[in-house]
């Protein structure tokens, strides 16, 4: 492939990849009303990441996502831990669990950028136009580097939202019949959670951990005005956050801005469309 | 209900509905001065709603009110207000003696500290509901009861003519309900009018002088002997009421027992 | 310390003030992360309101830091009224798409502005005290001070407001127009926290010290002034800390002080505190155990291994609950066998009255 062709495809390629991915998470985040703890691992996986590049000096993908696995699952434990010892609610205590870790987070990757060729730029925002410019060779082709953490990751999130899509579907709907079917729901949310931080760690260079959210959330909560049901939903899902990546990147190649930025804006344009026809069909049929 | 008794609180034409779904329908309703008026009704006929609707906290799709001989808009101080006990936080970082306080915050005025005259109202409500040595007490180191009680000193600090509760009695212990009924008829001998929602049919009989049978319609209102009858238990609660005909105004409680029965 | 030094750090201090005490308010409202998405939700604003005028001014940049921040707040009101999305999805989707906006905006402008002028605009990001003038900190200092003599002239107000609604409103409050003053008192925090604090840390400082502090009071005057001085100290030490070292950027430093400050109050605080709640426990089953030696002494007279035979009838900690009764007088040793004292029966006599 020409240099021309090969960075708009690939870059594309990772955007989508990362955003279908994201969006199946999503569903079910937004499901199990969830979604904020999935904005709180967004931001606490950046310490583990940071602690990771700092003591083993690496880049590899399984110290990373281990690092940021831990990082991730902390967080969901220490929300439960504070909020039991003070009833503050649990919007208090994930934000404080994760602004404090993102903070630490931050302060680690700003005084130690030169090694770990990071900045806090692409932790906020990302940069997937430049994964095409570091790439590795395969099978004799040349492909991004981050594809080596994408693409395992993808294949294990979308194995375990298969296997427990049932579990899943209860766990949403009624957790306290989960648990006395025996189904343990805190075993397989701390496994969605930790499905979610690999996520949100092989979407990292590409999107940044502010804009994650928009993939994780942005899908998903269309989706869910557009259809009640859940095979649809996560049809309709994995489309929308291919459409966003490729709208995203032609539009953001035509403003000369970020594409992380313009998918994000993408993502809430076509929810602004369903929200607000949903909203006009009901006022409607209300007068 | 008897023409002659002044009308404190009038209800028109009141509908309310969640979602398209309407709770309330058509509520015509009329509370007399200086009575204590039971609002009974099977779970989800709307009884919360109606007094929510009455206050103003919940929007209406049609209907209209007259408190003290005037159309009534938005809701005062004359109006006093027990909210459901599980509507609030009670590990908010207040004590018994500050939510007392707020009973006489719409006499205060925005802006300005209550002083002198309503720190002894508080006190003396506190005092009349037993919960005067409780004051310094933070809310959430208090039982369902004193939780309820302190509700009601609130409500008494306000000092207002008419009181609508929500569900006052639910879950407090034998000593606090005997200790609100006490209160509650202390208002009335003082002309004050409580309008309570109200769970327990059995009691309905011994504690008010008016009820009214609510299903998401006013099935029966009006005095106790007059509108507590098995006919309009059994509307009220559809089949479940198995004793039938005309009774005695102490007699609904074998009725009665069906419906406990079977909850 | 010059007299610049110090004049930064009591704005930065009012300003940390502020902060707690109007996100005390947030937070006991279950609102904590409202303010997260107002401060995401400025970025747009600032990029346009620098494209309009062209102008690094403050007062241009946080007026446009506002108006796109108030509607953020507004965009989350409609969908909470007119779609079924919950309120958890509708919070992060503001949040994160607005912040998409606002860096495609300024990715855009920093590429169509060739001379690099807009390369301050990444300091909003993070926060930044250094670059600072002079009278934009007093300015800062100014609105805190005022809005906190509002929240402070509003206090009555605004406790039944956050505590009870319903009952409000029933008074003939106008609780709508007080929930969107409590939200306004956010927005000015957050806002003029930007340039010091950041938008992705300022919305940490208003949750950070009211949560830290709930584990020290139960009254809410305390409350508040606590948060008050945590945040005003996280605010201050932040701004020092970063014009002291290079590489410090000052929102996550002040966000990382506060969060030291939480966690030494989740260890530390008495009654609520992680140690004193596990020191409590120990002592109540240590209590019981005593308790429960003497009744078993009382019922089966004196023991010859009193250890063994009150472990194995349930007594929690049995050594140490024989050892400490020994030690109160209440058990004493009789030719190998404990025995109860005549102290230890009026003990447990007491115990059950």
């Amino acid at each position: 492939m020409s240099p021309e062709l090969a960075i708009p495809f690939w870059t594309v390629t990772v955007a989508a990849l990362c955003a279908t991915l994201c969006a199946l998470l999503g569903v079910w985040l937004v499901l199990q009303r969830v979604s904020l703890t999935g904005d709180a691992i967004s931001h606490s996986v950046l310490p583990g990441l940071a602690l990771t590049f700092i003591w083993f000096g690496t880049r590899e993908p399984a110290p990373m996502l281990i690092g940021a696995g831990l990082a991730g699952l902390g967080t969901v434990a220490l929300t439960r831990l504070i909020s039991q010892s003070v009833r503050v609610g649990e919007d208090a205590s994930l934000g404080v669990v994760f602004t404090t870790l993102f903070a630490l987070g931050v302060i680690l990757i700003t005084r130690y950028a030169a090694q770990v060729d990071l900045d806090a730029g692409c932790v906020l925002y990302g940069l997937v136009e430049f994964v095409a410019l570091d790439t590795v060779r395969f099978g004799g082709f040349e492909i991004p580097a981050v594809l080596r953490t994408i693409l395992p990751v993808f294949a294990l999130s979308a194995t375990f939202l298969w296997l427990f899509r049932r579990e899943l579907a209860l766990m949403a709907f009624d957790p306290g019949l989960a648990r006395t079917l025996g189904k343990r729901p805190g075993l397989l949310s701390y496994a969605l959670m930790a499905c979610v931080a690999a996520a949100t760690v092989a979407s990292f260079e590409a999107v940044g951990s502010i804009l994650v959210v928009a993939m994780l959330i942005g899908p998903a909560a269309t989706a869910q005005l557009l259809t009640r049901r859940l095979g649809p939903l996560f049809a309709l899902s994995a489309g929308l956050a291919i459409a966003a990546s490729a709208a995203g990147y032609a539009l953001a190649a035509a403003w000369n801005t970020s594409v992380a930025g313009m998918i994000a804006t993408v993502l809430g344009c076509f929810y602004a469309v369903a929200a607000i026809s949903q909203a006009v069909r009901t006022g409607l049929s209300h007068g | 209900m008897n023409p002659s008794e002044p009308s404190l609180f009038e209800i028109r034409n009141l509908t309310v509905a969640y979602d398209r779904r309407p709770v309330l329908e058509d509520v015509d309703l009329t509370i007399p001065a200086g009575k204590l008026v039971a609002i009974v009704g099977p779970n989800g006929a709307g009884k919360s709603t109606l007094i929510k609707a009455a206050l103003g906290l919940i929007p209406r799709l049609s209907g209209a009110f007259f408190a003290f001989g005037k159309p009534f808009g938005r809701a005062d101080a004359r109006i006093g207000y027990v909210p459901q006990r599980e509507s609030v936080d009670w590990d908010f970082p207040v004590s018994v003696m500050d939510v007392a306080l707020m009973g006489t915050y719409g006499r205060v005025g925005w802006m300005r500290r209550p002083g002198k005259t309503e720190r002894l109202a508080a006190e003396h409500a506190l005092e009349a509901v037993g919960m005067r040595e409780f004051a310094r007490r933070q809310i959430s180191q208090l039982s369902g009861g004193q939780q309820q009680r302190t509700f009601l000193a609130r409500a008494l600090a306000q000092d207002a003519s008419l009181y609508f509760m929500d569900e006052p009695l639910a879950g407090v212990d034998h000593a606090t309900e005997r200790a609100i009924i006490d209160l509650l008829r202390g208002l009335r001998s003082r002309g004050r009018t409580a309008v309570v929602v109200h769970h327990d049919l059995q009691t309905v009989p011994e504690y008010f002088d008016e009820v009214v049978l609510l299903n998401k319609r006013i099935i029966a209102s009006g005095p106790i002997e007059q509108a507590f009858t098995a006919t309009a238990l059994h509307e009220a609660y559809g089949g479940k009421l198995l004793t039938l005909g005309p009774l005695a105004p102490e007699a609904p409680s074998e009725a009665v027992r069906e419906v406990r029965s079977e909850r | 310390m010059s007299y610049n030094t110090l004049l930064v750090l009591s704005g930065a201090g009012l300003l940390g003030a502020l902060c707690g005490v109007v996100g005390s308010f947030a937070v006991l409202r279950r609102r904590a992360l409202l303010g997260d998405a107002l401060a995401h939700a400025t970025l747009p604003g600032i990029a346009l309101a620098f494209w309009i005028t062209g102008l690094k001014s403050l007062p241009a940049l946080l007026s446009g830091a506002l108006a796109t921040g108030v509607l953020g707040i507004a965009a989350l009101s409609w969908i909470r009224r007119h779609t079924r999305t919950r309120e958890d999805a509708a919070l992060g989707l503001v949040l994160s798409v607005f912040f998409g906006v606002g860096i495609a905006l300024s990715r855009h402008i920093q590429n169509a502005v060739p001379d690099g002028s807009q390369a301050g605009l990444d300091t909003y990001l993070l926060g930044k005290t250094a670059g600072i003038v002079l009278q934009d900190v007093l300015a800062v200092a100014a609105v805190s001070l005022f809005a906190l003599l509002g929240v402070l002239l509003l206090f009555k107000e605004l406790r039944l407001v956050t505590f009870d609604a319903g009952f409000a409103r029933s008074l003939g409050w106008n609780t709508g127009l007080l929930d969107l003053i409590a939200m306004g008192f956010v927005a000015i925090a957050v806002v003029i926290g930007l340039p010091m604090v950041g938008i992705v840390m300022v919305a940490a400082l208003t949750i950070l010290p009211a949560v830290a502090a709930r584990f020290w009071t139960d009254r809410l005057g305390a409350l508040l002034a606590l948060a008050a001085g945590f945040g005003a100290s996280s605010a201050a030490c932040g701004a020092l800390v970063s014009a002291a070292i290079a590489k410090m950027p000052t929102g996550p430093v002040t966000i990382l002080i506060a969060g030291g400050l939480f966690v030494f109050s989740a260890l530390f605080a008495p009654t609520r505190g992680a140690l004193s709640a596990s020191l409590r426990r120990r002592r109540e089953r240590l209590g019981l155990g005593t308790r429960l030696v003497l009744k078993e002494l009382s019922e089966r007279g004196p023991l010859a291994q009193p250890e063994t035979a009150l472990q194995a009838s349930g007594v929690p900690r049995a050594k140490r609950a024989v050892a400490r009764s020994v030690a109160l007088g209440w058990a004493a040793w009789r030719e190998g066998d404990l025995a109860l004292t005549p102290a230890g029966e009026a003990a447990l006599r007491e115990a059950r009255s």
